[in-house]
């Protein structure tokens, strides 16, 4: 016990004192003796990264490995931009049941505004698995659903921001396929593009 | 410590057959399956070229003179070292692999056909594909992996369902095929079963593992449907930079990684992973799992080269991106068993 507190010690002086060729880059936004700061955001298909409004709509977009994901992240101030965990989680307001969260390590780079912003799309914002969906009692798209965004700092110190969002089907050659997808009642293995009768509301 | 000793009778005997190694390897048997027995499956041998990756998909139906519905409770996956996987698939929507564009083929019990490589390698094409079954065990000493499924539990096929089974080897730096590539199923028929098994298939989308940031964590839940479930096996996968596979209950609520008491699976073999069976861990009724793959960034024996030109970012920083290329790329994938089956399902 006693050698493993002396080790821990000596790795908080090294690192303190930056000279372990291990040490953490730091990438100091905004000044970091105040609360972390957040502001949502979303990555429209086709569009660029953009602050995402309190009840606004979010694409759902097909990604590389197939299903349907929302590209949601946030910009922050007072942060570490270099050492920051983000997690984003879709949450059925009627159950508080998470139907889809992510988590991923983030780089932020600062806009020269003040606020960091994802550096790049893809591997900076959360990829949010949305549909298919087994869990979800009601069609995904269409649907209101709370989004929870949190930022974590390697140190402990974090942040997060809770709001509605509506994901939506749309995007052309994807509309159909999605729209199966997210349907409540969507089997997996079932043939998309038909939309299922639904038992529910169907968007 | 025999074994010890065998492996290295074997290795000597390699490196002497002057390229001849196919002499050396004694070679998996599994029974033949009659029809009333089950459905049996094997491939054909391939050679895997020193440097090259091979995956192949095999399409065959479950045959339609098996009773209605086939219930299986025993899975034999046999694999000749050198293998990366071996998934078995029920056929969904069709999307760019269609099994009626494949290369007719005799598979042993059954007919079928082979697409070999090409749109074999584009997961999209299998997303809305339910899993069955999946082994990632092909060592020279234990090449096949048996599976009894849990008392009154087993795997419910249509007759005429169409399967694919995919076979994924790799022959170069970080994993070798010392002979030639082979793999078999066996799908042994219950008689007495009548709780059906279910399978969840998970993955991380754009994972980045590069020079400048190392050791990513990456988390994610899925969540089950109504009902109470329990799993009752696991297996982790992720490629050479993988250093931990973990997996959890999850409460279905939280927002944090569960507990360590929560955890039921824990790897750190990337390429010959635990499956864990055997389990029968009750998941929280309106939760699911949660899993973290944990990574460590290495240069790439290849050269950062072809890591790089795979970066959809082109950041050159030698990031391990998302891909099923052993060599250049990541993956953090969950392959889990539960009970009863209220659906198959797929979290990506």
């Amino acid at each position: 016990m006693l050698l493993r507190r002396v080790a821990v010690a000596i790795a908080l002086v090294t690192a303190a004192s930056g000279c372990s060729d291990d040490a953490p880059t730091t990438c100091p936004i905004g000044d970091r003796t105040q609360p972390i700061e957040l502001v949502a955001v979303h990555w429209p298909a086709g569009g660029v990264v953009e602050d995402l409004a309190d009840g606004g709509a979010v694409d759902l977009v097909r990604p590389i490995q197939g299903g349907k994901v929302v590209y949601v992240g946030v910009r922050a101030r007072n942060v570490d931009g270099c050492n920051v965990q983000l997690t984003a989680a879709l949450r059925d307001p009627a159950t508080q049941q998470v139907i889809a969260l992510e988590q991923r390590p983030v780089r932020l780079v600062d806009g020269g505004d003040g606020w960091g912003r994802a550096e790049s799309t893809f591997d900076h914002l959360a990829n949010v698995p949305a549909c298919p969906n087994a869990a979800a009692a009601r069609d995904v798209d269409g649907a209101t659903w709370g989004l929870e965004l949190r930022l974590d700092e390697a140190g402990g110190r974090t942040a997060t921001v809770t709001l509605v969002v509506t994901p939506r089907c749309g995007l052309v050659g994807e509309d159909e396929e999605c729209r199966c997808e997210c349907d409540s009642d969507y089997e997996l293995g079932a043939a998309c593009p038909v939309d299922p009768v639904d038992a529910g509301v169907d968007a | 410590m025999i074994r010890t000793a065998c492996l290295g009778l074997l290795a000597a005997t390699t490196l002497t057959a002057c390229g001849d190694n196919v002499s050396a390897f004694e070679p998996w048997y599994l029974d033949e399956l009659a029809p009333e027995e089950g459905v049996w499956v094997r491939t054909p041998e391939f050679e895997v070229a020193a440097g090259e990756e091979i995956q192949d998909c095999y399409f065959f139906e479950i045959p339609a003179t098996a009773a209605d519905p086939l219930w299986i409770d025993k899975f034999e996956l046999a694999l000749n070292p050198g293998s990366h996987h071996m998934n078995l698939f029920r056929v969904g929507n069709v999307v760019g692999l269609d099994p009626a564009a494949g290369e007719p083929i005799d598979l042993g019990g059954v007919r079928g056909t082979v697409i070999r490589g090409g749109e074999c390698w584009s997961s999209p094409n299998w997303a809305s594909w339910p899993l069955v079954v999946n082994s990632q065990q092909s060592s020279a000493d234990e090449p096949v992996y048996t599976w009894q499924l849990p008392d009154d539990v087993a795997t419910r096929f249509a007759p005429g369902e169409r399967l694919m089974l995919q076979v994924h080897y790799v022959n170069a730096t970080t994993q070798e095929t010392p002979f030639r590539g082979r793999a078999g199923v066996n799908l042994t028929r219950s008689t007495a079963d009548t709780i059906e098994m279910g399978t969840l298939f998970a993955t991380q989308q754009s994972i980045r593992i590069c020079r400048s940031s190392p050791t990513p964590v990456f988390s994610g839940t899925c969540s089950m449907p109504e009902g109470q479930h329990h799993v009752a096996a696991v297996n982790g996968h992720f490629h050479s930079r993988g250093e931990r596979f973990s997996v959890y209950a999850w409460d279905g609520v939280s927002t944090t990684r569960p507990p360590d008491a929560a955890r039921f699976y824990q790897s750190t073999r990337w390429a010959e992973p635990d499956m864990v069976n055997g389990l029968d861990v009750p998941l929280p009724e309106g939760g699911g799992v949660w899993w973290t793959c944990e990574f460590r960034w290495r240069e790439p024996d290849i050269g950062c080269a072809a890591v790089d030109a795979r970066d959809p970012q082109m950041a050159n920083d030698c990031c391990y991106t998302f891909g099923p290329t052993v060599e250049t790329s990541e993956h953090c994938n969950v392959f889990l068993y539960y009970y009863p089956k209220t659906q198959d399902i797929n979290c990506f």
